[in-house]
């Protein structure tokens, strides 16, 4: 080594030192923090500075070994058995967590305070390292852990296992789980499952599994992927989390009023298959949606196939559909999937209104009834101290009912006082005689005007269809109409 | 120029003129009148017609259209505007419309067609 090459190393020291202590740093920085899972475990009183940080009101410790006086920082005496009450020593137990340490303030492995509560700080930074996550799908502070063989530590409620049970990151050949490890409801029994060697496991179900084929937990040895599969043969999707059969689907129509021949989509109706013998089981249920192309069936009672649709999961075997809605009665149907061995479209059915008053004073029959009167919210208005009822009973709804008109001779219009059936307030009118010849067309040309006889809510009126070109907004008075064409024909127009 | 020629061309444009003002404005009234026939003819196939009854629910739904819809619900390309008259000739309002569908005629005291 020459004086020159001495030199530059004498220069680059400090930049090679430093090098040296940030890796240094860095290889103790991949040491995760907070609790592992697994074979390492903090304890108290060693080098994992988690003491309690309250040592200073700790006085003295009995135990003494260290020559120190009082409690120190990171003092291992203070987490021996000693006067300050603490027992940390045993192996697994996490400073923080022991139920002897309930009422202390303490420090966790990251530094962070630790609640009286008992429930480690982890911020879910440590957390994330260890695979684990509560019952609200957060990462989770573990106060225990499972080894494998035997349950260590202390159980804590606000974990996914509530029985106490944490289990291991999921290094099992299985990957079918290892992207979702969160706890999962998959039962709707209200009880979290985690995942676990590539299956949902119940935690309180010690070492059941998933049986696929029946829907049903069942002691399974087995981890293949065939064992755990569903019927839908779909893996993603879970595992007895309701899939566990073929889809059903089916649409519903409900009469366009009571009594009617016509029919629409059934929306926001509640399908429940339930159990034949016991009611009370629901296998899955649904809420139709509206649908605009039923292709399984058409429909004579409507121009086009608008449904409401509905899709539920069901093994083979026979049920009570039952479908519900506010105002329509509700309809139980059996349906047979015993021999279901793929997905099914059921038939459609219908659900019919009804026939108890509605506030709009009608049976949902579109006729007005004077006996609604107070039933169901429907109130009929009065006109000159009597209730309308009188007048609207029995007459549709809508029907345009004269209660005053008096005629005036010089310009032959009439005018009085209408409702508009079944419980409108009462209006006053003003009608003019009028034909297609007094329509005013000095901005269009070529006008024709053909005649209807139409009932209109339960009225025979005349409805005079007039045929008109477009006006011209170029002639003089026209100009109101100049964005016509825009309108009407679109942009290109504009 | 002879006066033959002067009396051929003004037989000529006469005529001219007199063909279209006989049968140019009869040509375009047809085209109308077709398309009304057809519409009433329609009618009966129309969703809302075909029972000869309109209820509430299908005159909300008549009174609340647009000329475009209007226009694409009759299938017709003509400007459309519907008005009712009860059974003395006097105009009945249509969910509190004198009129509904194109604007471009005015019906009754100024209104136009389509307005409330």
């Amino acid at each position: 080594m020459n004086q020159r090459d001495a030199f530059f190393l004498l220069l680059s020291s400090p930049l090679l030192i430093l090098i040296f202590l940030i890796t240094l740093h860095a290889s103790f920085a991949a040491i995760p923090y907070g609790i592992t899972i697994g074979d390492t475990n903090f304890t108290c009183g060693a080098n994992d500075s988690i003491c309690p940080s309250d040592y200073v009101n700790c006085e003295a410790c009995t135990d003494d070994t260290t020559g120190d006086t009082g409690a120190v920082a990171d003092d291992p005496d203070c987490c021996e058995d000693n006067a300050c009450g603490w027992s940390c020593t045993d192996a697994g137990v996490v400073c923080g967590d022991s139920t002897n340490e309930y009422s202390k303030d303490e420090t966790d492995s990251e530094g962070d305070s630790v609640d009286n509560g008992g429930e480690e700080d982890c911020n879910g930074s440590g957390c994330t390292t260890e695979e684990v996550i509560d019952d609200e799908n957060n990462p989770a502070c573990v106060d225990t852990y499972y080894n494998g063989t035997d349950t260590l530590g202390y159980d804590y409620t606000y974990n996914c296992a509530d029985d106490g049970v944490l289990y291991h990151p999921y290094t099992y050949t299985s990957n079918l789980c290892q992207h979702d490890i969160s706890c999962h409801d998959t039962e709707g029994d209200g009880d979290d499952e985690v995942c676990d060697e590539g299956n949902w496991h119940d935690p309180d179900e010690s070492e059941t599994y998933c049986d696929a084929a029946g829907g049903t937990w069942t002691t399974g040895s087995s981890t293949s992927d065939t064992f755990n599969d569903d019927y839908d043969g779909d893996l993603t999707n879970g595992y007895c989390d309701g899939d566990d059969g073929y889809y059903v689907t089916g649409a519903v129509l409900a009469e366009t009023y009571r009594g009617s021949t016509s029919c629409e989509a059934a929306e926001d109706v509640t399908i429940s298959i339930k159990d034949m013998s016991d009611t009370t089981i629901v296998y899955d249920s649904d809420t139709t949606e509206y649908s605009s192309s039923w292709s399984y069936e058409t429909f004579t009672c409507q121009s086009g196939n608008e449904v409401g649709t509905y899709t539920v999961t069901l093994a083979p075997g026979e049920y009570y559909l039952v479908a519900e809605k506010d105002e329509f009665n509700t309809v139980t149907r059996s349906i047979d999937l015993s021999t279901m061995t793929d997905d099914e479209t059921l038939d459609s059915f219908w659900i019919y209104y009804s026939a108890d008053c509605q506030s709009d004073c009608t049976k949902n029959d579109r006729i007005c009834y004077a006996e609604c009167e107070g039933v169901n919210d429907c109130t009929f208005p009065s006109y000159e101290g009597t209730s309308v009822a009188t007048y609207c009973d029995g007459l549709r709804k809508g029907y345009r009912y004269t209660l005053t008109e008096v005629t005036d001779e010089t310009d032959n219009s009439v005018e009085g006082y209408e409702v508009s059936c079944c419980n409108n307030e009462p209006e006053s009118y003003t009608r003019d005689y009028f034909t297609a010849e007094d329509v005013v067309t000095n901005c269009v040309e070529n006008i024709i005007s053909r005649e209807r006889t139409v009932l209109v809510n339960g009225e025979l009126l005349t409805l005079h269809f007039v045929l008109f070109s477009d006006p011209k907004y170029e002639k003089e008075g026209c100009e109101e109409y100049e964005d016509f064409r825009c309108d009407v024909y679109g942009d290109a127009f504009c | 120029m002879t006066l033959d020629l002067i009396i051929g061309i003004t037989i000529f444009l006469t005529t001219i003129v007199l063909f279209y003002y006989l049968f140019g404005v009869d040509v375009t009234k047809t085209e109308e009148e077709d398309a009304a026939s057809a519409l009433i003819e329609g009618l009966t196939g129309n969703e809302y017609f075909k029972d000869g009854e309109l209820d509430s629910t299908e005159l909300e739904a008549l009174a609340g259209m647009n000329c475009t819809t209007m226009r694409d619900f009759f299938d017709t390309n003509k400007n459309i505007c519907i008005y009712a008259t009860d059974n003395n000739g006097r105009i009945v309002e249509l969910e509190d419309k004198v009129a509904i569908g194109c604007p471009g005629i005015e019906v009754q005291e100024g209104t136009i067609c389509g307005e409330e």
